[in-house]
């Protein structure tokens, strides 16, 4: 029988897995924007995470176009005692590990980002300074930030998706 | 990403017209990330080149916040309406 927080983590996990074209990435924005309205956000912090989303899913298809994968994109959204994660996980060919290194510790700036294709993941830092972003050890890439969630409704009915 | 291209399109083709004082209007857009943002900045260089300006017309909180967080707001002259806008140009 599983335990109360298998069921949980069973009930809270939810994943959108998109083709990695850029005309399915509006559908993962609003997955990603109706996800965090389920869970309280402020409506400043739903947006922030729909670019945020937005942006990740843009390098991801980019990635997977570059690498001549097909697999799917997929975002994954958790919420675990008050906090709710998001992770957008590709196949790509992986994020560069001096764009990694140069990103996460945040000396990639917007202004250097605008001529070398990394504004998106510094506008993601920008929105959630604590964001990692990382190569996968298989392959591929997983952006991963946390937001604070607020009061969760108690049935899901009561929190119109949109 | 989407649309941005249609964007980029359409501002060459302006420049290319030899119209190099361009407002965009942003008031349907309720959505920018920086695919966007790199199309408009794309577009500042076209009419720079030709000591021209590229001025927005904006009013969205979220596409605002996007401007102001990469500094963007600091580049390009930022208006409410096409009126303002015109009147400064």
């Amino acid at each position: 029988m599983a335990s109360k927080a298998d069921q949980q983590q069973d009930v809270e996990q939810l994943r959108l897995a998109i083709p990695a074209e850029a005309g399915y990435i509006a559908m993962a924005r609003m997955f990603a924007g109706s996800v965090a309205r389920h869970y309280g956000c402020d409506e400043d912090v739903v947006e922030d995470v729909k670019v945020a989303v937005s942006e990740a899913c843009t390098n991801s298809v980019k990635a997977h176009r570059e690498s001549g994968t097909t697999e799917q994109i997929e975002l994954r959204a958790r919420e675990t005692n008050g906090d709710l994660t998001f992770e957008i996980v590709d196949s790509g060919k992986g994020i560069d590990t001096e764009m990694q290194t140069a990103v996460n510790e945040g000396s990639a700036t917007p202004a250097a980002g605008l001529y070398e294709g990394s504004l998106g993941l510094t506008l993601i830092r920008s929105l959630f300074p604590g964001a990692d972003i990382s190569r996968n050890l298989d392959r591929g890439t997983t952006v991963r930030f946390v937001v604070a969630a607020g009061e969760v409704p108690d049935e899901l009915e009561a929190s119109p998706l949109g | 990403m989407f649309t941005a291209p249609k964007l980029r399109e359409r501002l060459v083709e302006t420049v290319d017209q030899g119209r190099y004082q361009i407002i965009v209007n942003l008031q349907g857009v309720s959505f920018m990330d920086s695919t966007g943002l790199g199309t408009l900045v794309g577009g500042l260089k076209r009419v720079k080149e030709h000591e021209g300006t590229l001025s927005l017309v904006c009013s969205s909180r979220p596409v605002l916040r996007v401007l102001s967080i990469t500094g963007l707001n600091n580049v390009f002259p930022i208006h409410e309406t096409v009126e303002q806008a015109i009147a400064s140009s």
